[in-house]
């Protein structure tokens, strides 16, 4: 039995994207996240933050965007990724000490 | 009954079942648990402890399940977080322990899609939904704005708490997508096949990345890939055909808004590539919904030194294809 589940664990679907998984401590890089605040800015209401007590019509469509470049857009792809790929190996991990209960 | 008006009988049920899009295509496999399926039921019990969990942050990104929790420490005025998942699933959002105050200007609205510099993706043009019903607001309606589902394997949320403490929680949850249709990848390498039943829809495979597109198989419902015609191009243009696939490339999210750099409208058995030099590259499936159109492909990161050269002096802004 034991060796059956080994074989289903070798034989499991991995990611297509193997990449080399960061410690977490890596995986939010905090010059990153400051560029980021300092980069991007969310318009709302046709360019600008609308003031502080100020409703918006819910009735119209809220023209939310986000101004982040494509550059930025793919470093925190990448980290989300790292993330996901890292979580799936804790993942795997804690399964596997299940099995062996 | 008699072997001729059987066959009759049978013909009519299987154009029937092709009117209406049954077939092969749409034999669903339910997604497998993986080795969770392998558990026994304590175990599934004790599964809480692997639900992924982490503060959500002002500007984030998630590609992983799991529950992510915002609470303000200072006032927050602009932020948004993207949710991305693998290109044949969707992504369903809930929101729970709302605290918020949505007459002093709070809200919390979840997209199905995602918005860049003003650009959506997928485009009006491409998406089934008006733009208006693509936001869930959650002021509206707490009891049904509190959840939501992507036609596609992106969404985005955007809030604004003017109090400290205040805050949410968000769950995320993938769900099986057995037609994809609109996709944004993930990753900047990869190969995938597009198939369109009998679908009156447009596709888009969106590439956020310069890429190499090779183009391995391409089916269309008006196949005529055996009568030849040495005169006609490859790319030449398909204005007029019902189906086709065309190359986009341009530096925003919505294709409307971007360059076509080639169309096939026939059937292609062999090897087309092409280098985009654009920062995102779209693969869109344009179908009549009269047959089942299948485009399969494979793209690469191009290098800087393979970056296709722009030409000189070109007035438009437009980014290098070759």
């Amino acid at each position: 039995m034991k060796l059956l589940l080994w074989l289903v664990v070798l034989l499991a679907p991995l990611p297509a994207e193997c990449l080399p998984l960061l410690p977490r401590h890596l995986l939010l890089p905090r010059p990153l996240l400051l560029h980021l605040g300092e980069e991007l800015s969310l318009r709302v209401g046709g360019g600008s933050p609308e003031g502080v007590g100020e409703k918006e019509k819910r009735s119209e469509e809220p023209p939310l965007s986000l101004d982040l470049t494509f550059h930025l857009l793919r470093e925190v792809l990448q980290m989300a990724r790292n993330e996901r790929l890292n979580q799936q190996a804790t993942s795997n991990r804690a399964l596997m000490d299940s099995f062996g209960k | 009954m008699s072997v001729a008006p059987r066959t009759h009988f049978l013909l009519f049920l299987i154009s029937l079942s092709s009117r209406m899009g049954l077939s092969r295509y749409i034999e669903d496999i339910e997604a497998a648990d993986g080795l969770y399926s392998l558990l026994s039921l304590d175990q599934k019990r004790d599964s809480e402890d692997f639900i992924f969990r982490r503060p959500l942050r002002c500007l984030d990104m998630l590609a992983t399940d799991g529950s992510y929790t915002f609470v303000a420490s200072r006032p927050q005025l602009a932020c948004a977080a993207f949710i991305i998942a693998e290109p044949s699933e969707v992504i369903s959002l809930e929101l729970s322990d709302v605290n918020i105050d949505c007459s002093a200007g709070d809200f919390i609205k979840m997209f199905d899609g995602w918005v860049l510099k003003g650009e959506k993706f997928p485009s009006k043009q491409d998406h089934e939904l008006p733009l208006h019903q693509r936001y869930t607001d959650y002021c509206s309606s707490p009891a049904t704005g509190a959840t939501s589902r992507s036609s596609q394997n992106v969404a985005m949320i955007f809030f604004r708490l003017h109090s400290a403490d205040s805050g949410f929680t968000l769950a995320i949850k993938k769900l099986h997508n057995p037609f994809p249709c609109n996709i944004m990848s993930q990753s900047p390498e990869g190969s995938f096949t597009m198939v369109l039943p009998h679908q009156r829809k447009n596709c888009s495979f969106s590439i956020i990345y310069p890429v190499e597109i090779r183009l391995t198989d391409l089916s269309l419902g008006h196949a005529k890939s055996n009568e030849l015609n040495p005169q006609r191009q490859l790319w030449s243009g398909c204005s007029g055909s019902g189906d086709y696939v065309e190359l986009l490339g341009g530096n925003g999210v919505d294709t409307s808004m971007m360059f076509p750099v080639a169309d096939l409208c026939f059937s292609l058995s062999g090897l087309a590539q092409m280098k985009i030099g654009c920062d995102n590259s779209v693969v869109r499936l344009v179908s009549s919904g009269n047959y089942i159109n299948r485009v399969s492909f494979q793209y690469r990161l191009l290098e800087q030194s393979e970056l296709p050269k722009t030409q000189e002096n070109a007035l438009d802004n437009f980014c290098s294809v070759e």
